[in-house]
Order: structure tokens, then C-alpha cells, then sequence
């Protein structure tokens, strides 16, 4: 299984080394790599359909359900499709028991209708920090509670000298009363990091937004 | 003999050899005794009894009810998208953060359970008497049912007037808590309306499911479902045809299994999906309605949230469902041919019976307290959902390559929407995957997968069976062939173009559900823009698609009603050829007499679209005998020889059916 889920592992991050920037510690990931392949399958599929159209306007003399014959290898194809794609992302759980990697700093986040709450832990309703501080390296764990209702703890990047101009996320938790969720990451780029609710939490849901720092020593 | 043989087996002293001619012998005798039917049709099926005036009737106030929350659930979303991409740009924002949220909850529940719930009963209904030939269980029912959806759905859209927006999944507890202290837009009273609204909707959603299982399993009904000889007619065995697991049955259990129709069947899956999901969100519904009264809930927020979504994902393929089943029911019409293999077609339905709910998890996948083992499931689930939907698009495509396919209206539109269905199923199958989904969970591509797979979907089918069965329910002949093409292209164009924004919004990361995506403290949301205001252009194509739809179907419900004629047994009849739209089975052979005199299927007005401005069929009185007049637009669509009908009420077909069916029958006799 080791080797399975190494081997899987090198085959994405061959395809696009920032794809699982989750616990890589690369905080360069964007959805281009699946993008790419959406808007491929897309464009394969609608040359299908346009094959199909033209198909039906020639059309066989005697029925031979030429195509039909093929059900089977089809489904073979398809299912070894899925198995591969459920096989290679299972090593890339977003949740933190799935990993071994400990965290050596928890932030505890509260959050409620409508605003952040974020402190060193463990420190259960201590004061907020507003612009905590985190060292670059540090593999963060993230304890997210909420207060009233359901919330979604959403990070995102920014950098504003970089070619990307509408950022991207890096990950997000939900955020529920009554329970702790958690989620844990490793930053490597210096910078300002923004919060934002990504869960409607009724009508002030869109200004739910926070951030904090990631620093160099 | 048997005996014997069984014996002999027993003992082994056959050869194998011996065994394998026996058999084919075997299956020669019952193939010539029993004549298997296939379960799929290349024509639609004669008249039937079974649908009865009464029950076209209340189909059709079902779809009628389903398509006019269609438009207002429409309209809402229009106002939404006003609110995210024409703010500030364009007109500036409509509404407010409070009305927003109101939207949000009109929308997703007018569209889900507005516009689905009385479509999947109305086609549900239907399907049973049409392609089954089984009068409804109890079609007394369907008032009840109708009464019960509406009262109950419009009492929710009354407390979402009133103020309730948690949004159309109300995730527990934000019913109850609308904002911080003093300042919730609704209260208690909003809830209970909501809960109890919903309750009631629910409650019809059972009297449903009663009146399709006993439509499938009831012995009363003296047919080839119940008595044909040889068969096997056990409940069980009607339970396993009923969600088309008999494609999983060796070949000799199989054979002794009346398969049902893949229409009847996608009726069944998706009522037991319903259904077996029903007593948890009862559960949910009234534990919301019990702490609106200011008493202790009895769920915690984690079961509740679980509640929800093992009823909501079946949601979404409650009218979808049946509606892949009308694909497989009028595709291989328009393609003049059958499947190659009836079993591929019934492959799909016992994986997307318990896909339709397995899946539900992986809208917690984002919740850590949710333990592993249900995400697990439903990341494979929802891979499965991928097979099943995958073996559907290929037989469907291998039944349409290089065939005659007869591209009407409903085909276009089932083309539109099977598009849909596999690039939405690609985004699903993204976000079905637990490490992808931490990127894209609560993102546009969330929006951008259910809208393809919604609007791009499902809705573009249920217009291609609106545009095939209305001139069967209603009696009506569709007014405008051309306004029916300009609401396809329209739809389709302005559907695919929305969705497609919204993937481009969720790969850049913009959350669903914001009042205002763009923050100023938010310096990189200022790109956002363009898409979203390039979204509020794609969504004023669709609503500007639906005006003539909708002028469309005004004209067509306010025409003359066509009274079915009923050819006299005369040599000469009208000879259809297969037209756009043309309700006639492209096979004269069919009994004509019978189809026509039924008002039924072939019945239906010779020809779907009348040319505007003129009529076609008269509308004379009962019992009169006429000359059917067709307009001079349909004359190179029919090689109209000699035909003389007689108009009748509906009411007397019945009766005049069985006149007509006594004559043919006496016809045969002398000829034979």
C-alpha cells in the first residue's frame, strides 16, 4: 500500500507538482491542472455529440449496432478510470488524522454571526488576536468551532505581485456548533492570508472576513 | 420428463453436452410458447384504457403547477444574479443582504421541490397507465396529492416571503438563528410555517409513493405483469424487474422475470430513493417545527446536517430519474430501432437506487467530525453514480449512431440535456472526490455542477417530454413550432453559457452564496467581476428563452381543443410519415383505429404544431362527421389520401373505443 500510494503520489505531483498543496507544504496551488482537464472532457464530448449528429445523417443500410458491441470495454474503461482516480487522491485526505505529519502549532478559531475569532490555543474563549502572527514552517493545526451556526473556515492566497490576480483557496473546514473540525497546513510563503465564511450563515454571511500573518523568522 | 431429468442432474449421470441441448430445447419451447415482448418500444404504444381522462387530467394540473413555479423559482434567480454581477457595475443591487438570503431559500426550494416534485408526480402518473397499460392504483389520489404539494409548498414560500432565508438546506441551527441577538430578519413563527409547510409536502410525497407502489405491485391488476403463464410473479421478482435487477440475474432466473418498462422503472428508483430517505428528514422536519415552539430539539447539529442531505441528494433525481427513463422510452422512436441489448438498459437502475442516496455524504465532506468510513462510501458512490451515468450516455449513443434519427423538438432538447448531464457529471465527479472537494467545496463550481446537471439537465428534458405529451394530457395542439425552436436554442445557449461561468468563477475560487462576492477587504475579489456580470447576461438569455415558451404554451392551452377523431373503418386512411413532433407512430401497420379514437398517443392532433393563424381539426360537435382539415404548412409532413374522422367528446371514447375495437375485430374475421 506504501508503494501504491507513493507511486500515485509521484504521478500527480509529476502532472503538477502544486496540485496537492495541502501538507506538500507548497502553497502555490491552483485548479488550472483540472481545469485543463474539464474543459478537455468537455471539448471531447461535445466532438462526440457532433460526431453523433453527423453519424445520424448517415446512416447504416442494415442495423448493426456497430457501436453497441463495445458496451462492455466501455464500462471496463470507465471503471478502471474511477479506480485510479479514487486510488491516486486517497493519500491526499484533507483531514488530519488521515496524516502523520504533527502539527507543532495549534490556532484555535471561533467563529460567529458574523466575525473571526482567532488565538493561540489552547486557550478556549481567551481574547482574540486580531493579525495573529504564524512563523513561516510551522505545520499549523487549525481548531474550528462555532458559536451559534454553521460556518466554513475558507483560506485564501493572495500575492499581490504574482500573476495570479484572483488569488486561490487553499483549503477550508466547516465550521458547526457543538463539534470541533479541524484541518491542519503547512505555509512556505510569507505573506498575508485571508478568512472568509464559506458556509451562508444568514444575512451578513459576505462580510465574514478576517486575516492573518504568515511571517520569516 | 423434468422429473427425470432433475434427477439425472442430481446424480450427475448427464453429460454436459446433453445438459446444453436440453436447455436449448428448453428455451426453443418457451420461446414459441411465450413470446417475450421486448420492454422497450420503437413506437409508442397504441391507446391505452389505462389513461384515463381523469388522470390526464390531474397530470396535467401537476405539470402545469410544476412549470409556473418553474418561472417564478426562475425569476427569483434572475433577481439574485442582479444582486452578485450587476451590483455595482450595471444597475447596482436589487435587493438587500436579508432579501438576498430569501432569494436564495426561494430559489433552490422553488426549483428542487417547487418545480420538481409536481413534475416527477404528473410524469410518475403517467407513465404507469402509458407504457405499463395499468390504470393508477388509485387515481382518486391525485387531488389529494395536488392539494397536499400545493398547500404545502406554498406555505413555504409564504415564510420565506415572510422573512425565513437560512438558505434552501436550512442547515441546523440557523433556523432558529437568524442573526445575532435582535436582529434576526424572522423568527419563530417563519419557522414553524416553513417546517409545517414542509411536513405537508412531505405528506404528499408519501400518498405518492403509496400510489406508484401499488400501480407496480398490486395483484388486482389481470395483466402479463401478474398472469403470464410460466412466469414468475412473486413479489419478489416484481420487485427485482420493478428497479431493473433482473439484468443481474443468470440467464435462466431471468427469463421467468416480466421485465417492466425503463420508464416504469426510473419511476420506481426514484420513488424508493424518495422514500427510504423520507423518515429521516421527517424526523429533521419535525424537529425543527417541535423547537420553533421554543421546546428542546431532539437532533444534534451533526445528525441534523446528515438528515438533510440523505434526503436532499435524492432530491435532485426525483423528476431527473424518470425523466432518463423517458430517454430510454423515446429514443429508440426517434431512432426507428431498439437497444441492442434491453439488459444494458436496465444495468444503470439498481446502481442509481442506491447511489441516489449513498452519495449524500459527500456534502459533509468537509465536516471532520463526519467519520471516515461514511466518506468513504460516498466518495465511492459517487463514483458509481459516474459508471451507471456513463453505461446510460453509451447506450443511449450506441443506439443513435448511424441510425434514422428523427431530430424533433423533444430530441434536441434530450440532446441538450444529456450534454448536461455528462459535463455536470464531470464537475460531480471533481467534487465527488474528498481531496479535491477541499478546493472546490462551497465554490461556483459547486453552482456550476448542479446548474449543468439542473438547468443543462433535467430541465431540458422535462421541456422535451412538455413538448411530446401536452397534445396527449391536455388535448391541445402545440401553437408555434417556431417558438418552440427559439426557447430551445434560447434555453440552451443561455444555460450552457451560465453554467459554463460558473465553472470559470469556481476555478477562480469565488464562494457560492455571497450577497456580494467582491469585498474591498478582499483586494483580489475586484477580478470577480467580468464573470459575474458575464453570468447576468448568460441568465437574461435563459428568462428571455422562456417568454416565448411561455406565450407559447398561453396560446396553446387557450387553442380549440382537439377533439380526438376517430377514423371510420374506411380503406382510406391518412398515412403518417415521421415529422417533427409527429405524435403518429412512424408504423401504419399499428391500429390506427384504435390510437386515434383514444385521444391518446397517436391520437393526439395529426399533427403537434398548427400553423399560426390557422386551426386544424375541427371543432365540431360530438358524433358529427367531419373531414379532418390539416393547415397547408403540415401537408408535406402527411400523405393525406382520403381520410374521414368523427370528433367525439372525451369523455364518450370510451365507449366508442370499444364500438371501433368490435368492429376491426369483426373487420379481421371476414378477411381472415
Amino acid at each position: 500500500m506504501f508503494i501504491v500510494q507513493n507511486s500515485a503520489r509521484d504521478l500527480w505531483v509529476a502532472l503538477d507538482p502544486n496540485v496537492f498543496a495541502i501538507l506538500a507544504g507548497e502553497a502555490g496551488y491552483n485548479l488550472t491542472y483540472l481545469e485543463v482537464i474539464f474543459a478537455a472532457a468537455t471539448a471531447i464530448t461535445i466532438v462526440g455529440f457532433v460526431a453523433l449528429y453527423w453519424s445520424t445523417k448517415h446512416p447504416e443500410e442494415k442495423d448493426t449496432h456497430a457501436l453497441a458491441k463495445y458496451e462492455a470495454h466501455w464500462v471496463i474503461v470507465i471503471v478502471i478510470i474511477f479506480i485510479l482516480f479514487s486510488v491516486t487522491t486517497l493519500p491526499y485526505l484533507p483531514y488530519p488524522y488521515a496524516h502523520s505529519v504533527k502539527p507543532n502549532v495549534v490556532i484555535d478559531v471561533q467563529a460567529q454571526q458574523f466575525s473571526w475569532c482567532l488565538s493561540p490555543a489552547p486557550a478556549w474563549g481567551s481574547p482574540c488576536v486580531q493579525n495573529i502572527n504564524i512563523t513561516l514552517g510551522d505545520v499549523v493545526l487549525f481548531y474550528v468551532r462555532s458559536l451559534d451556526v454553521t460556518h466554513g473556515f475558507g483560506v485564501y492566497q493572495w500575492n499581490p505581485n504574482s500573476s495570479n490576480a484572483y488569488g486561490q483557496i487553499l483549503f477550508q473546514v466547516q465550521v458547526m456548533p457543538n463539534y470541533t473540525n479541524s484541518v491542519e497546513y503547512q505555509f512556505t510563503t510569507p505573506g498575508t492570508y485571508y478568512i472568509r465564511c464559506l458556509e451562508f450563515c444568514g444575512y451578513g454571511h459576505y462580510t465574514m472576513i478576517s486575516s492573518f500573518n504568515i511571517t520569516a523568522v | 420428463m423434468r422429473e427425470k431429468e432433475r434427477e439425472e442432474l442430481l446424480f450427475g449421470y448427464l453429460e454436459r453436452g446433453t445438459i446444453k441441448k436440453r436447455q436449448e430445447e428448453r428455451e426453443e419451447e418457451n420461446s414459441m410458447s411465450q413470446p417475450q415482448m421486448p420492454s422497450t418500444l420503437t413506437a409508442e404504444p397504441a391507446a391505452t384504457q389505462a389513461l384515463t381522462p381523469y388522470t390526464r387530467k390531474w397530470v396535467r394540473r401537476l405539470i402545469y403547477l410544476s412549470f409556473l413555479n418553474f418561472i417564478i423559482a426562475g425569476t427569483l434567480a434572475l433577481f439574485m444574479r442582479t444582486d452578485q454581477g450587476g451590483a455595482p457595475a450595471l444597475i447596482g443591487p436589487l435587493g438587500t443582504p436579508q432579501v438576498f438570503g430569501q432569494l436564495l431559500t426561494a430559489h433552490g426550494l422553488g426549483m428542487f421541490v417547487g418545480w420538481q416534485f409536481p413534475f416527477a408526480y404528473g410524469l410518475c402518473s403517467y407513465v404507469f397507465p402509458k407504457y405499463m397499460g395499468r390504470k393508477l392504483y388509485n387515481e382518486k389520489l391525485l387531488p389529494v396529492i395536488f392539494t397536499l404539494f400545493a398547500v404545502g409548498f406554498y406555505l413555504v414560500w409564504l415564510s420565506i416571503l415572510f422573512g425565513f432565508g437560512p438558505g434552501w438546506y436550512f442547515l441546523f441551527p440557523l433556523p432558529f438563528h437568524g442573526g445575532p441577538a435582535g436582529t434576526a430578519p424572522w423568527g419563530p413563527a417563519e419557522a414553524l410555517v416553513f417546517f409545517g409547510g414542509m411536513i405537508i409536502t412531505n405528506i404528499s410525497l408519501i400518498v405518492f409513493a403509496f400510489n406508484i407502489f401499488g400501480s407496480a405491485f398490486s395483484t388486482k391488476y389481470d395483466d402479463k405483469y401478474n398472469n403470464a403463464p410460466r412466469m414468475n410473479h412473486s413479489f419478489s421478482a416484481k420487485f427485482a424487474a420493478s428497479i431493473g435487477f433482473d439484468a443481474y440475474m443468470p440467464k435462466a432466473v431471468r427469463e421467468r422475470v416480466v421485465s417492466y418498462p425503463p420508464a416504469v422503472i426510473a419511476a420506481m428508483v426514484t420513488t424508493l430513493d424518495m422514500i427510504v430517505s423520507a423518515p429521516p428528514f421527517l424526523t429533521l422536519l419535525g424537529d425543527g417545527a417541535w423547537v420553533s415552539l421554543n421546546q428542546p430539539g431532539f437532533l444534534n447539529n451533526l445528525v441534523a446536517k446528515n438528515f438533510v442531505w440523505i434526503n436532499y441528494h435524492p432530491i435532485v433525481y426525483f423528476a431527473f430519474f424518470p425523466l432518463i427513463g423517458m430517454y430510454y422510452t423515446l429514443i429508440p422512436i426517434f431512432a426507428r430501432k431498439n437497444f441492442a441489448s434491453e439488459r444494458w438498459v436496465r444495468v444503470p437502475w439498481p446502481l442509481l437506487l442506491i447511489t441516489g442516496v449513498g452519495v449524500y455524504s459527500h456534502h459533509l465532506f468537509m465536516d471532520t467530525s463526519q467519520p471516515y468510513v461514511l466518506q468513504l462510501m460516498s466518495q465511492n458512490m459517487s463514483m458509481t453514480i459516474g459508471i451507471a451515468s456513463g453505461i446510460s450516455v453509451f447506450t443511449i449513443f450506441a443506439l443513435i449512431w448511424r441510425s434514422r434519427y428523427e431530430w424533433n423538438l423533444t430530441a434536441k432538447f434530450f440532446a441538450a440535456s444529456i450534454l448536461g448531464w455528462i459535463v455536470g457529471g464531470f464537475l460531480g465527479v471533481e467534487q465527488g472526490n474528498t481531496s479535491l472537494d477541499i478546493y472546490e467545496h462551497n465554490t461556483y463550481l459547486v453552482v456550476s455542477h448542479f446548474h449543468f446537471n439542473a438547468l443543462d439537465g433535467i430541465i431540458p428534458a422535462a421541456f422535451g417530454v412538455l413538448y411530446w405529451i401536452l397534445p396527449e394530457i391536455a388535448s391541445k395542439q402545440w401553437y408555434s413550432k417556431t417558438l418552440g425552436e427559439i426557447h430551445f436554442w434560447g434555453s440552451s445557449i443561455g444555460g450552457f453559457g451560465l453554467a459554463g461561468t460558473f465553472a470559470l468563477l469556481g476555478y477562480i475560487g469565488v464562494p457560492r452564496r455571497e450577497y456580494s462576492p467582491i469585498s474591498q477587504a478582499l483586494p483580489f475579489t475586484a477580478g470577480y467581476q467580468p464573470f459575474l456580470i458575464l453570468a447576468f447576461f448568460f441568465a437574461i438569455v435563459v428568462a428571455a428563452a422562456q417568454i416565448p415558451f411561455i406565450w407559447n404554451l398561453i396560446r396553446t392551452l387557450l387553442g380549440p381543443t382537439i377533439k380526438p377523431p376517430v377514423v371510420a373503418p374506411v380503406p382510406e386512411v391518412a398515412v403518417p410519415v415521421p415529422s417533427p413532433l409527429s405524435r403518429q407512430s412512424p408504423d401504419p401497420t399499428l391500429s390506427s383505429e384504435v390510437r386515434e379514437s383514444k385521444g391518446t398517443a397517436g391520437a393526439s392532433p395529426p399533427v403537434s404544431f398548427r400553423p399560426e393563424g390557422s386551426i386544424s381539426g375541427a371543432s365540431a360537435g360530438p358524433a358529427t362527421t367531419t373531414m379532418t382539415s390539416l393547415g397547408e404548412a403540415d401537408k408535406p409532413e402527411y400523405q393525406r389520401i382520403e381520410t374521414q374522422s368523427l370528433e367525439l367528446d372525451l369523455d364518450s371514447t370510451d365507449d366508442i373505443l370499444s364500438k371501433v375495437e368490435l368492429e376491426r375485430q369483426e373487420g379481421m374475421n371476414k378477411s381472415g
